[in-house]
């Protein structure tokens, strides 16, 4: 068979498959509409899938036409878009058709990548595993479709006993992570989007939802057009698109929203004006032991009114530059029980050196207040990418965590994951391994200091460009002998430029896929086209490996009954070779993979409903219970009347409650400086983050035309100020300097957004432009998430020469 | 109170009289425009600040007119559909859109920063110096450049800078349909695209578009007529069993 046989076998057997899977939806033609009859006459078909991007989990209807994609629609009937999309959404078909797009196997030779076969692939990464099992590590991604990453989780922890998997949404939610489970003892919000049409008043914590989050972001302002009255208020570093919106700007120095946070829950207590019932009802208290982490212990709220004692108005405005009025403003919307307050954030409070404690203060002010558990009155924490929540954090792919929110340093947990997979005792492997930037630095490590780790497999992400201090943490590795980067990607990014193994992917509608977004909503779509050339996707590559694994012998690659721990059998019990791409759609992997992961996620009342039911829904939000045979979703978590695991007369009632009491914590966590703060060498605040043209490393957006075009270059924001002190004009080029490096970048003033005074803003999607060159490596101690918001940097003008500019 | 009045209006009284002989006695010459010396000696009346504006946005409304080269209006509304026309908004408007119902770019420079004021011309359309600034074809929403971008504002770009990536898109999008088909010749064409976020015919139909007029341009009410797409309008399929036919016993 060669190659076109091949192309042509897997495209009829996608066919068949998707047409079989998809049963009794197939018919979505009307065939008494004339118009549809020239649109299917021209060949178009329509189907869903949710939007390739961001967290938000719009829907989009995808328009294919001989194999390929041809229009987007917004998707009428998805409840988080209702047929709108952003800039992106409505170009994310555009994605797939870049003139670099990787269609074969390469393997670094010398200075050059030459092809080689997908066999010879698969055989080079086992034998890297095979050469030190140890030494392999997995980073994976929150664009892992919930298959790919749980795929990759077992075969990291139950297949090699091998803990070292972690994703890159350590590098953006982890502390939501830390900032939930330490709050309400399990992970991701108990809200969702409905809040967004039942607030009165929306904090905006250091976000900027109109670039990021547009969808969101115009469900609470298109109220204003139909006449409804909502209270916008921007708690932020810099003036964004979102503060040409907002009713107040409230505009604090870096690092001191931990002290803002302290102001508004001092005020509540000093002015007695906090929710005594719901305290007395459903808040515990809680510190930090000795010094940062996860669990803490009980204190009391004496010793809680003790320590936010200090953050008086006026004090706050010292730290924070905040005036004392507008915290009281503050405080006081949170006094009034008829409010309803919700608060977003996203990267501002995650990355950041007390990104743990940033969420859990969030946390707090609703609890303090009771504004929690009513429709539009709670905290409700963003994520950037597409299944962050539904992979990252639900199926768990981090380097601590099984699927189901279990934890490998639980016996239990390990059992009963052991029971799931079917494997024999023991085989999980107890002790957390390598989270993100500890193992990027061990791989950037000689093995001869202490870096064990010699082999990365990089899934789905990008971390040449995307790690903070990438000359530390990425560049070294490169020129270690002994170390071996595998990259599976769709474009030549930076990382896979760097890569000795490189392994084209299919992307979104090329494969079947599942992910979730940030309101645990779990979204299911089918493939609709086939990938160009020998582009596989990535769920199969890992099974592949694992396959290569088991035929050379591989004990892990075996479950108890010695069958292979990724075995699919057919209707008639007969396995399917899924390893070999020719059978991968002669099964719906994706469902095999997604029941069996399914399983785990009732352990935590994280249930998930089987795979049909979102075949038929625009995703659904876990729990998803069975209750008189109907998928019923749940939209606010441990309410009463709205959970079905909250016991009736609660009203509300954290049932992962970590004090045993069905109580959520409020943490004392005070304000701590920055670890790099600017000082007369390094004047300015470096801020770095994303716009809304492009998507993270931009190796998608920056292949779309009407995008590229519209945000074609990265630049750093500078105040008019500061401009004119340091004689810089807009479009001026400029040299960035840190601690860590320099880069020259054009100069914008009162461009996109406007900083103030000794503040600077780049966008990170440019690779022309790595601006993660300059940023800090410090992380949260608890959550290990790098700031990425701040460090110290300066600005040297660079001598304008004729013709610099255009 | 009642004593500090009429020291409050003898006060007033005072003021205003100051005020009234400190006007009359301004000599008159200074309320115009002093002549300055220039570089050559020779004296030049300043331009007034009236002027100087003009002058700022006559540049600014050529620039801005240049951009929208490909917007200029018919000249006259009662012609009949003219084929040239009509190749050139379809080609117009494949320029500004990735496929048929892709949001358009915006040709022209936009405010990156605040809340756009887009509905100042766009909310009726408008025609200025024989260029058309379209009607929005969908209901209000805040939010407008969260769907429609503009590469005529943007960042400074660095000149010399190279692409690091293939710049080339293999992208080939659904092209606008040329006419929805009739049941019968006569009858009246349906719409051939979808009609949600195109809810307003005239933004494209209308008197102020160009080579989209329809034949009949006093008509107002065009879905009287023409039907939408159920389909392409992604209206939910219902539930219900079709209708029974007519049963006619004995037959």
């Amino acid at each position: 068979m060669d190659r076109r046989d091949f192309l042509k076998a897997s495209a009829l057997s996608a066919a068949a498959a998707s047409v079989l899977a998809r049963g009794a939806s197939a018919d979505d033609t009307d065939p008494l509409d004339p118009a549809v009859r020239e649109q299917v006459g021209s060949g178009v078909t329509w189907d869903k899938a949710p939007c390739r991007f961001c967290g938000t989990g719009c829907h989009v209807q995808v328009g294919v036409r001989n194999d390929r994609v041809v229009a987007i629609a917004g998707d009428r009937q998805a409840p988080v878009n209702r047929g709108l999309l952003c800039v992106k959404g409505y170009h994310v078909g555009l994605a797939l058709y870049g003139g670099d797009r990787l269609t074969r196997p390469m393997l670094k030779r010398g200075d050059t990548h030459v092809p080689i076969s997908w066999d010879e692939a698969l055989g080079i990464i086992a034998d890297r595993i095979e050469g030190n099992p140890a030494g392999f590590a997995f980073y994976g991604s929150g664009q892992w479709t919930i298959p790919e990453g749980y795929a990759a989780q077992k075969f990291m922890k139950g297949g090699l006993s091998n803990n070292h998997i972690d994703p890159n949404a350590r590098l953006c939610m982890a502390s939501a992570v830390t900032g939930f489970i330490s709050t309400y003892g399990v992970d991701e919000p108990a809200s969702c989007f409905d809040d967004l049409e039942a607030a009165k008043v929306v904090l905006i914590w250091g976000n900027n939802p109109a670039e990021m989050h547009p969808i969101l972001f115009s469900r609470m302002v298109d109220r204003r057009g139909r006449g409804e009255a909502l209270r916008l208020i921007d708690i932020g570093t810099r003036r964004t698109r979102t503060t040409g919106f907002a009713d107040d700007y409230l505009e604090f120095r870096p690092q001191s929203d931990l002290a803002i946070l302290n102001g508004i829950l001092h005020l509540l207590i000093a002015e007695d004006t906090y929710d005594h019932d719901f305290v007395e009802r459903h808040v515990a208290f809680r510190r930090e032991e000795s010094g940062p982490d996860l669990m803490g212990i009980a204190t009391d709220f004496d010793t809680f009114r003790a320590s936010v004692a200090e953050y008086t108005p006026e004090r706050v405005q010292e730290i924070s530059g905040v005036p004392a009025a507008k915290i009281r403003m503050l405080a006081r919307l949170f006094a009034d029980r008829e409010q309803r307050i919700t608060s977003l954030w996203c990267m501002g409070p995650n990355q950041h050196t007390r990104g743990t404690g940033v969420n859990r203060l969030l946390h707090a002010i609703h609890l303090l207040s009771g504004h929690w558990g009513r429709p539009g009155d709670g905290p409700q924490s963003l994520t950037g990418q597409p299944s962050a929540c539904g992979t990252a954090r639900e199926v768990g792919t981090l380097s601590h965590a099984l699927p189901g929110g279990l934890v490998v340093a639980n016996p239990a947990h390990r059992e009963h994951a052991e029971e799931i997979w079917n494997l024999p005792a023991g085989r999980v492997n107890g002790t957390p391994g390598a989270h993100t930037v500890e193992m990027w630095r061990r791989f950037s490590t000689p093995a001869s200091d202490g870096g064990d780790i010699d082999t990365i497999w990089v899934q789905v992400t990008n971390p040449a460009h995307s790690l903070p201090n990438v000359d530390k943490l990425f560049t070294p590795s490169r020129g270690i002998p002994g170390k071996f980067l595998i990259v599976s990607d769709v474009y030549p990014t930076a990382t896979a430029r760097a890569a000795d193994l490189i392994l084209p992917s299919a992307m979104w509608v090329e494969k079947n896929g599942m992910v979730g977004n940030s309101e645990r909503r779990t979204q299911q779509w089918f493939k609709m086209v086939n990938p160009p050339g020998e582009a596989r996707d990535d769920a199969w590559q890992t099974i592949a490996v694992a396959r290569k694994l088991f035929d050379r012998g591989h004990q892990g690659m075996r479950d108890k009954d010695a069958n292979f721990i990724f075995r699919v059998n057919d209707a008639a019990g007969a396995e399917v070779p899924i390893w070999d791409y020719r059978h991968y759609y002669d099964v719906n992997v994706d469902e095999h993979l997604f029941e069996e992961y399914r399983r785990f996620t009732r352990y935590k009342h994280k249930d998930l409903a089987p795979y049909a039911e979102y075949v038929r829904a625009r995703g659904l939000r876990w729990p998803v219970v069975e209750q008189e045979g109907v998928w019923t979703e749940t939209r606010y978590r441990f309410v009463e009347g709205e959970d079905s695991y909250v016991e009736a007369g609660t009203g509300v009632q954290f049932y992962h409650s970590t004090s045993n009491d069905g109580r959520a914590q409020v943490w004392i966590q005070p304000y701590v400086a920055a670890p790099e703060e600017p000082d007369a060498e390094y004047p300015f605040w470096l801020c770095t983050g994303r716009v809304l043209e492009h998507w993270h490393t931009g190796s998608m957006t920056m292949r779309v035309p009407q995008l590229r075009r519209a945000m074609p270059e990265a630049y750093v924001e500078l105040n008019a100020t500061d401009a004119r002190r340091l004689g810089v004009e807009n479009g001026d080029l400029v040299r960035l300097e840190t601690r860590r490096g320099s880069m020259d970048i054009a100069a914008w003033i009162d461009g996109r957004g406007r900083p103030p005074e000794g503040s600077l803003f780049v966008p990170f999607f440019d690779e022309r432009r790595m601006v993660n060159q300059l940023t800090l490596d410090a992380h949260c101690p608890i959550s290990k998430q790098p700031d990425y918001k701040k460090c110290a940097a300066r600005v040297v003008c660079i001598p304008r020469q004729a013709g610099s500019r255009e | 109170m009642r004593r500090a009045a009429p020291v409050l209006l003898a006060g007033v009284a005072v003021v205003a009289a100051i005020g009234f002989f400190t006007g009359t006695a301004r000599p008159a010459e200074l309320r115009g425009y002093l002549p300055v010396a220039d570089d050559d000696g020779a004296l030049r009346t300043a331009p007034t600040q009236r002027d100087m504006e003009a002058a700022r946005y006559a540049e600014r409304r050529a620039g801005q007119l240049a951009a929208l080269e490909g917007m200029a209006a018919i000249e006259n509304a009662d012609a009949p559909r003219d084929p040239a026309a009509y190749a050139a908004t379809i080609a117009q408007r494949q320029g500004t859109r990735a496929y048929d119902g892709a949001p358009p770019t915006v040709p022209h420079a936009v405010d990156q920063h605040g809340a756009p004021a887009c509905l100042a011309c766009h909310a009726e359309g408008l025609t200025v110096d024989g260029r058309v600034a379209p009607m929005m074809s969908h209901a209000r929403f805040e939010s407008c450049l969260q769907c429609h971008t503009t590469s005529s504002s943007g960042p400074p770009r660095t000149a010399g800078l190279a692409p690091s990536m293939s710049e080339v898109s293999s992208f080939v999008g659904l092209r606008d349909p040329e006419h929805g088909t009739r049941a019968w010749p006569g009858a009246p064409p349906t719409m051939p695209h979808r009609s949600f976020m195109r809810e307003q015919c005239q933004s494209c139909h209308g008197a102020r578009a160009r080579g989209l007029l329809p034949g009949h341009p006093w008509r107002e009410s065009c879905s009287q007529c023409h039907a939408p797409s159920g389909t392409l309008d992604q209206q939910p399929r219902g539930t219900l069993a079709p209708l029974q036919g007519l049963r006619v016993e004995g037959r």
